[in-house]
């Protein structure tokens, strides 16, 4: 039993919290709404109840896939978090080392470029009635192919050292970073373009509804079913992986399934939330704080972990700012980077080893 | 073909180093004290930098001595979809000094938000730089002429400008009534959606015809970002959106438009007034987002519109 207790008194908590902060997520909202008309409505979306009059209605289902797709994008940069970190063997590692961030943005800039006009009349032609949906989708299928093009650029014959991953990551990282600014460059004088896609840096969990709930938990699902083949593989390459390989480790098999899921997870969060930093790095070493230090542990609890901290973080910085709330993204790193500072002064000695 | 003697130029050290001494020296001058240095002569050779710079150019000086605009200007002025017809005037994509320099203007005429650095060099090779006022309403933009046409020089066209723009702003203001229309602006880019407050054009067009901007009714200043959430909430009279540019007759196609598809296209907005009962009112791109007299243009062209929408509304009460 660790610090964060047996599994069924952790999971009992950790749903206690869930639906804690659910509830207030839910319950917050500029438009006003009363408590019990909020129930009234959730209610409602799961046919126990009549609808409340329309645009109630829509308010409250807004606000509950809101809070859902928040639960989940938390939970897969987290979980994205905690498989980047046990496959780099580096707690300092996150989702954007291996380009999920730089080809989701890239993407995303693409996307607002069709949309705002900027393409060919097929492709226009072609988009016309997606509108909604070009950014999610541009996003999520650059962060996955720009995250194969750094594992494929540093593979060798099915292999990729950890050093090298790190390098191509990096490199390619520069290099979907300077398409990014390029775009941003030549729209700076087409102000609105040039906001939409500055706006989406900062992340957005407004305006989210079913199809972005399903994008990031279909997402987060099939990462998590990964978990079982890496996680007791993760803890045995903490030793070096040629350690690893002699306790019998696939090790080339255990990064190829680390860095699909990982990818697969942040990708899906990314492409429905934009760009949200410091959970991915942050949730892990909270959990390790809590007493997880196997990853057998700590990839299962980053999951609900990861949820309860951007959900508990928007909720709370709603709450206090209102109307003034910030994006998700300039929140968590408002809060993140000091937060990040304060963790790794605590455990200074640990530091030093790195 | 200016390019070459000054691009030579440039490379001797003295060709860059006295430009740039003389800019930091010149970079703290203000803008009267610039203006009066080039008010011996009526400038000939006008770059017009930005599309508010363009408008007014055109109204106060004409296109013939205007020799060279920003592209994109060609779309969000009164050169869009080229009327009138822009004679063979130089095209630039960024307000730098070397394209500008390259042109050998007597006057650039810029908004205040260009870059200050390349305002540097320009006055630091003796070019006259006009700064104009930023416009947010109707008062700004009456400056804008003012200013404008004092540095352009041509007080007959300046008196006409002036006199057409206060007589067609006082039958606004005079056909103006209470309007029983809330309403908002409207934009999005399939990521986030925004919106305009207090201290916009947008506000000001609202304001001039009588309707009710609820976004800066509570509170927002400048433009500010807007969820589904808020528009159901608010749920409009009437939405103001942008239309697309050039209509898809441009060589890029259909730019722009998504704000209204969006509106239209969106489950969970379906339940708004203004979707509903089709009260979504376009502006033409280039008169949505204009900071310059032809704000006036723009709110003569939401008056008619919103005209269209009441006697189609009151039609359908009829029936």
């Amino acid at each position: 039993m660790t610090a964060l207790g047996s599994g069924a008194r952790a999971g009992l908590a950790y749903a206690a919290l869930l639906v804690l902060l659910a509830t207030a997520s839910v319950l917050l909202g500029s438009s006003g709404l009363s408590s019990a008309e909020v129930l009234e409505g959730s209610l409602s979306m799961l046919g126990l109840r009549e609808p409340l009059e329309r645009n109630a209605q829509a308010i409250v289902e807004l606000r509950v896939w809101r809070a859902t797709c928040t639960l989940g994008v938390g939970a897969a940069l987290a979980l994205s978090g905690g498989l980047i970190q046990g496959m780099f063997r580096n707690a300092l590692a996150s989702p954007s080392l291996i380009g999920v961030t730089g080809g989701a943005s890239l993407g995303a800039a693409f996307a607002i470029l069709i949309v705002g006009g900027y393409a060919p009349r097929l492709v226009l032609e072609a988009g016309t009635g997606l509108d909604a949906w070009l950014v999610p989708l541009f996003s999520f299928v650059m962060a996955l192919a720009t995250t194969a093009l750094v594992a494929l650029i540093a593979s060798s014959r099915g292999r990729a050292s950890v050093t090298t991953l790190l390098l191509v990551g990096i490199a390619v990282n520069m290099c979907v970073a300077g398409a990014f600014a390029a775009i941003q460059y030549l729209t700076l004088e087409e102000w609105e373009v040039s906001r939409a896609i500055l706006a989406w840096t900062f992340g957005t969990l407004d305006d989210r509804n079913g199809l972005h709930c399903l994008t990031v938990f279909v997402g987060l699902g099939v990462a998590a079913l990964a978990v079982p083949f890496v996680a007791r593989e993760l803890d045995l390459l903490k030793g070096g992986e040629e350690d690893a390989e002699a306790l019998g480790v696939d090790v080339a098999r255990t990064k190829r399934i680390a860095l699909v899921a990982a990818a697969l997870a942040a990708s899906a969060a990314v492409a429905v939330a934009g760009q949200i930093a410091f959970v991915g790095l942050v949730v892990p070493h909270l959990v390790r704080l809590f007493g997880a230090q196997s990853y057998r542990q700590l990839l299962w609890h980053t999951l609900p972990a990861g949820a309860a901290f951007l959900l508990g973080a928007d909720v709370l910085q709603r709450w206090i700012l209102g109307d003034g709330a910030l994006q998700p993204g300039v929140m968590m790193s408002v809060v993140g980077g000091p937060f990040f500072l304060f963790l790794l002064v605590r455990s200074r000695r640990e530091v030093s080893t790195w | 073909m200016f390019l070459i003697p000054l691009l030579s130029a440039a490379w001797r050290p003295w060709g860059v180093l006295a430009p740039c001494a003389l800019a930091l020296g010149l970079s703290a001058c203000s803008r009267v004290e610039e203006a009066s240095a080039g008010a011996g002569g009526r400038p000939e050779r006008i770059v017009a930098a930005s599309a508010t710079a363009v408008d007014l150019v055109v109204t106060l000086a004409g296109l013939e001595r205007m020799v060279g605009v920003p592209a994109q200007a060609l779309e969000y002025s009164v050169l869009h979809e080229g009327r009138p017809e822009p004679r063979a005037i130089a095209r630039f994509e960024a307000y730098l000094a070397e394209p500008v320099l390259a042109l050998r203007p007597d006057l650039v005429v810029i908004d205040p938000w260009q870059a200050p650095e390349t305002t540097a060099q320009l006055r630091a090779t003796g070019i006259l730089v006009l700064t104009l006022p930023s416009v947010r309403n109707f008062s700004d933009a009456r400056q804008a002429l003012v200013v404008a046409g004092d540095a352009l020089k041509d007080a007959e066209l300046s008196a006409r400008a002036l006199a057409d723009f206060d007589r067609r702003l006082e039958a606004l203001r005079a056909r103006s009534r209470q309007r029983e229309l809330r309403g908002l602006a409207y934009s999005n880019f399939g990521g986030a959606g925004s919106t305009a407050g207090r201290d916009t054009t947008i506000d000001a067009l609202f304001e001039v015809l009588g309707i009710e901007n609820q976004i800066a009714q509570r509170g927002t200043v400048g433009h500010a970002g807007i969820s589904f959430e808020d528009l159901l909430a608010l749920d409009p009279d009437l939405i103001l959106v942008s239309e697309p540019l050039r209509m898809g007759e441009g060589p890029s196609g259909d730019r722009g438009g998504a704000a209204e598809r969006i509106l239209r296209g969106e489950p969970s907005l379906a339940g708004l007034r203004a979707v509903r009962e089709e009260r979504i009112v376009t502006l033409p791109a280039w008169l949505f987002a204009t900071g310059s007299h032809e704000l006036v243009t723009a709110a003569e062209e939401l008056a008619r519109r919103v005209g269209q929408l009441e006697a189609r509304l009151a039609e359908r009460q009829a029936r």
